[in-house]
């Protein structure tokens, strides 16, 4: 009798259900940077880029073309307190002449290579999320060429935190 | 064999628990005194589980024919490695209160069918073994997965708890108990930058509640002081 009440009492703290916590919290992945593009000329009205390559500085990778919207989200690196992208107008691929030839075919367009130099903080979302990454004292800058497509820019906030708006506008 | 009676009468009294309020007689003799014992599912957790030690002991003085002042005192360590984090909560807490038996005993047996109150204090220490960024983009290949321990302050949360249980002799003076907790925190103080995902005492925590239930096995002597 004892023993069977001691096996019940075990089975009972066999049984114990626990609810698996999912990370559904709004924002809380780490935020991309947002930059919006408006026109030079009258600075209210956006403007998308046309054939817009964008490809981070030390990255193999290219993170993709925009050709049509207004604005991009690209990722900021979380290890580094400094991104740099190089972001290529009009980027095209000329076949020089011989269609069937890839071997001597070069990339065309007008490259403007953003820097962004920040400082990372963690912000503890919750048990689900975990962390994300948050970016302060967000410093924004476009290195000078003879040919910049990018001609000015305003960076609207200077922490990265969601992706409800953007963070930096670049006129053109 | 007693044992086997006690827990049919169990049932019998649930079923007549309106008749049970009509006076019985009040010729038999209660035994006064200290019953101290420990939870041996937490001894038993404690081998069984990794990352897991808990010690706690209980104890009820009965001061009244149907009430005990009761509390309960324990350690606890716990990891726990979720999706995102990684952390160990070691700290250690009182439960102090009122039992209410609502068994009739049998001659002069201490058998308990118990309803309580607890107010608790607990008082741990959060480590941060290692956490992962959520960065769900992979564009620029960085792990998020940090691995240096963050150590938080000290965190201190104030619980209370509605027990129910029984105390079954299995020899003389020495019981077997079961008992079933839920607990609320009434206040509980996270530390900056992270939450207390566990609470020594009262168990895991979730984001949108404060409601916690236990479970407890317990091994208890009992101590007579005086017969009346």
């Amino acid at each position: 009798m004892k023993k069977t009440i001691t096996v019940i009492a075990f089975l009972l703290l066999a049984i114990s259900c626990e609810k698996d916590d999912i990370c559904t919290t709004s924002n809380a992945d780490t935020a991309h940077l947002i930059i919006r593009f408006y026109d030079q000329l009258d600075q209210e009205v956006p403007k998308a880029v046309t054939n817009l390559l964008i490809v981070g500085v030390e990255n193999s990778l290219s993170y993709g073309i925009e050709s049509t919207r207004d604005s991009i989200a690209i990722p900021l690196r979380i290890l580094q307190n400094n991104t740099s992208y190089r972001l290529i107008k009009d980027y095209a691929i000329d076949d020089n002449g011989t269609p069937s030839d890839a071997s001597d075919d070069f990339e065309t367009g007008n490259e403007d290579i953003i820097v962004l130099n920040y400082e990372n903080e963690e912000l503890y979302i919750s048990k689900a999320c975990g962390f994300k990454n948050i970016f302060n004292d967000v410093n924004f800058g476009f290195t000078p060429d003879t040919d910049n497509w990018i001609l000015s820019s305003t960076v609207i906030t200077n922490k990265i935190e969601t992706e409800d708006n953007a963070h930096v506008h670049i006129f053109h | 064999m007693r044992t086997y009676i006690f827990f049919i009468s169990l049932f019998l009294s649930f079923a007549s628990f309106a008749q049970e309020e009509e006076v019985k007689d009040s010729s038999k003799t209660h035994k006064f005194g200290l019953r101290i014992g420990t939870d041996i599912s937490k001894l038993v957790k404690s081998v069984v589980i990794d990352d897991y030690t808990a010690f706690e002991i209980n104890a009820d003085y009965k001061f009244a024919k149907k009430y005990s002042l009761a509390g309960e005192f324990g350690n606890e360590k716990r990891t726990i490695d979720e999706t995102q984090v990684n952390f160990t909560t070691e700290g250690s807490y009182f439960k102090i209160g009122v039992d209410y038996n609502a068994y009739e005993n049998w001659l002069d047996m201490e058998n308990a069918i118990f309803v309580g109150l607890r107010y608790g204090v607990s008082s741990y220490k959060n480590t941060l073994n290692s956490h992962t960024i959520f960065n769900s983009d992979s564009y620029w290949g960085e792990s998020g997965l940090k691995t240096d321990p963050i150590n938080y302050g000290n965190s201190t949360t104030h619980l209370v708890e509605l027990i129910i249980g029984l105390k079954a002799e299995i020899f003389n003076n020495l019981y077997l108990g079961v008992n079933a907790q839920l607990k609320n925190y009434v206040s509980n103080k996270n530390p900056d930058n992270f939450s207390n995902l566990y609470i020594p005492g009262f168990g895991k925590t979730t984001d949108d509640s404060k409601w916690g239930v236990g479970f407890g096995y317990t091994i208890s002597y009992f101590i007579p002081f005086y017969k009346k």
